[in-house]
């Protein structure tokens, strides 16, 4: 079992992405690290920064931190650690990754919609792993059991590839299949809302290619409307 | 306008404007090497002049004076004058010359100037001997280079408007090999109306955009006469379809209803009723929106279903409607990998299409054993269906996917001749293949299969 991160402005949801990365754990030893991202301000020398740099939390910030270490401490096999970034870049990333031995990455809401520049460009980065990347939604996840499948076009994954690169790591499976072209999301989206009560989907699987780390608006993903945590997978240009 | 008669003049225009700059250049180049060549021939006439003026002996100067008339080629209105620098700025003028005061101003500053009026060229050249600086001027009309020049713009004029002819005729040839398979596919289209909807294009060879129409020509065609069909049929599929599960209801019911029974028992056939009326209701919903879309994949949002449980739904649906049935799911040849039996699918359209072809395999072969084997690898996915029954005569094949055909031996068994039809279709338009073997008296073996490449694209193209 690889470790989870969770990249976090420790905003309560925090605690329900803590829950869900613990749901994961199947009897094997593993960590869950928290990624606490501060911007760095301009400082005239390195001591002056170091003087000034002290992360302070607000107490609504500690009280999550709080309840999420003692969530981790009556689990079983989890271990949390708590890592804090100053500044962040792709090599950073790749290697942060490689260090903690990341094998799955849960977003939370508040800090998938933060307005921190440091937030948003970490997130872009993070899409540009090769881990997956869960991104929870308001309602803290339930037990995911039957997935529905967004293919893009111009995705070349089949869903039978897909279940076999997903398979041993989670513990849904794939029930329905949408094809997704930009010129149809709207019509689409009310056939997707009745498969998903019909069929009692909850969770989203998508793939993502690795794209440029864009720091404008993010655009409105047509899927958030549907209020069901959304895992991204991530899938190689061939 | 005809596309034909665009794509010819649309080639004149633009082989016509590509000439005429050709044209246009070459002349100018001409025109240019021409003066270039005759004002070298100047030039040399003010050096040997020059040699004439500052020669102190008559003998050299008289030798000069013959090579200058017999030695070089004679120039018309031919004309040469010496002009003494006296100062920086000034010169002996000649009234004999009527040129502009720019011109010697230039000739004093960069040491030589040329211009040229109605063919007639004056070229100036500053000389400086033994500290006396003198100004030679050379006139001379350029009869033969202007007379060249006319020469060619002439030929290019005769050649250019028999380029344009040629090019409009060679136009025509382009436009009519373009067109050509174009206005064919038109001439096989008007043919095919209403009445005849399963007539196709002949599929070229290749896969050049006149291919690829006609393969998406095909393929619309596929879903129109689908389409056609099953809205056609509609009433008849449905009701035919409906019959399966409300027969289960009442067969529940009749049982459940014979005797008092156990409140379990109650609640396990309320429970079925409720699964089958579910069944009915998902049923509808797929028949409604094929008819209703005429199963426009696009926008479909598929199912994701394993064969093998696919295959013990509809078993366990017919042991309640055939108990006496001897149906054997033979899944031996199961991949290791159980993601490869995975297909996208609309679940209750394809659970009708396998119900509707197994229970024929156990109606015609009167309860005897039907083996249904399921096969997957990673390039295709197949189904195969094998009974002992009556068969199928030869001359029954060509109507088997027509509705409302009974074959002759099988009228003496209830049916409609709706079953395989729509299982047929419903298997076309997930890009499945349907092969039906058989022989007479002997049995009959059906084979369903989807290619992994079709599989992914089930909702594209169908």
């Amino acid at each position: 079992m690889k470790n989870i991160l969770i990249p976090t402005v420790l905003e309560p949801d925090t605690l329900s992405a803590v829950t869900s990365a613990i749901s994961y754990s199947n009897g094997e030893d593993f960590q869950i690290v928290l990624l606490l991202l501060n911007e760095v301000e301009p400082s005239y020398s390195a001591a002056a920064f170091l003087r000034n740099a002290k992360p302070t939390l607000t107490s609504v910030q500690q009280k999550t931190l709080e309840q999420c270490a003692d969530k981790i401490r009556e689990a079983q096999h989890v271990s949390l650690h708590v890592q804090r970034q100053a500044s962040i870049s792709a090599p950073l990333v790749r290697n942060l990754m490689q260090a903690l031995e990341i094998g799955l990455i849960i977003v939370p809401k508040s800090f998938r919609e933060s307005s921190k520049k440091i937030n948003r460009y970490c997130l872009g980065l993070l899409s540009n792993c090769q881990c997956p990347i869960l991104n929870l939604c308001e309602t803290p996840a339930s037990e995911m059991q039957k997935a529905l499948y967004l293919e893009y076009t111009g995705s070349k994954l089949q869903v039978s590839d897909l279940q076999r690169h997903l398979d041993g790591k989670f513990p849904f499976r794939i029930v329905s299949q949408a094809k997704i072209s930009p010129a149809e999301e709207q019509s689409l989206r009310q056939l997707l809302a009745e498969t998903i009560t019909r069929n009692d989907i909850d969770l989203l699987v998508e793939t993502r290619k690795p794209a440029k780390v864009k720091l404008g608006k993010k655009p409105v993903s047509f899927h958030d409307e549907l209020k069901l945590p959304v895992l991204s997978v991530y899938e190689a240009i061939s | 306008m005809q596309i034909r008669k665009k794509v010819a003049i649309t080639y004149v225009a633009l082989s016509g404007l590509s000439t005429l700059l050709l044209c246009v250049v070459m002349v100018f180049l001409f025109r240019n090497n021409n003066q270039y060549y005759f004002l070298k021939r100047l030039q040399d006439r003010a050096k040997i002049v020059s040699s004439i003026h500052y020669q102190q002996d008559p003998k050299k100067a008289e030798y000069y004076r013959n090579l200058k008339a017999s030695g070089l080629e004679e120039l018309i209105d031919e004309g040469d004058w010496v002009l003494p620098v006296n100062g920086s700025n000034s010169f002996e003028y000649n009234t004999e010359l009527k040129l502009p005061p720019e011109f010697y101003t230039e000739v004093l500053s960069n040491g030589s100037s040329w211009t040229e009026d109605d063919s007639q060229y004056h070229y100036a050249q500053l000389f400086n001997e033994n500290g006396k600086k003198y100004i030679v001027v050379i006139t001379a009309r350029d009869r033969r280079g202007n007379t060249s020049t006319l020469y060619i713009i002439r030929i290019m004029a005769i050649g250019g408007i028999g380029f344009l002819i040629l090019a409009y005729f060679l136009g025509r040839l382009l436009a009519n090999k373009v067109m050509n398979p174009i206005s064919k596919i038109n001439s096989e289209m008007k043919r095919i109306s209403a009445s005849n909807l399963h007539n196709r294009l002949d599929q070229p060879q290749g896969d050049d955009e006149i291919a690829v129409l006609s393969h998406t020509f095909n393929d619309m065609l596929d879903r129109l006469e689908t389409s056609f069909e099953i809205q056609a049929n509609f009433i008849n599929n449905a009701s035919h379809e409906l019959k399966t599960p409300i027969t289960t209801i009442m067969a529940e019911t009749e049982i459940i209803l014979q005797s008092k029974r156990e409140p379990e028992e109650y609640q396990e056939a309320l429970a079925h009723i409720n699964a089958q009326a579910t069944k009915l209701g998902n049923l509808t919903e797929s028949l409604l929106k094929l008819t209703r879309t005429g199963y426009d994949g696009n926008k479909q949002v598929l199912d994701v279903v394993r064969m093998d449980e696919l295959l013990m739904d509809v078993k366990s649906d017919l042991d309640k409607l055939y108990p006496e049935n001897n149906i054997s799911l033979r899944l031996e040849e199961m991949p290791e990998n159980d993601e490869l039996l995975l297909v996208p699918c609309n679940r209750p359209l394809l659970e009708l299409a396998l119900s509707n072809i197994i229970s024929n395999a156990v109606k015609y072969s009167d309860n005897s054993v039907v083996f249904v084997e399921l096969m997957a690898d990673r390039k295709r996915l197949s189904v195969r269906i094998t009974d002992i029954g009556i068969g199928i005569p030869k001359e029954d094949f060509p109507y088997l996917y027509e509705p409302f055909f009974r074959g002759r031996k099988a009228s003496k068994y209830t049916g409609y001749g709706l079953g395989l039809p729509l299982a047929f279709k419903i298997i076309r338009m997930h890009n499945g293949e349907l092969d039906i073997q058989s022989e007479q008296e002997k049995g009959t073996m059906a084979t369903i299969t989807f290619r992994r490449h079709d599989i992914k694209d089930s909702n594209v193209k169908s």
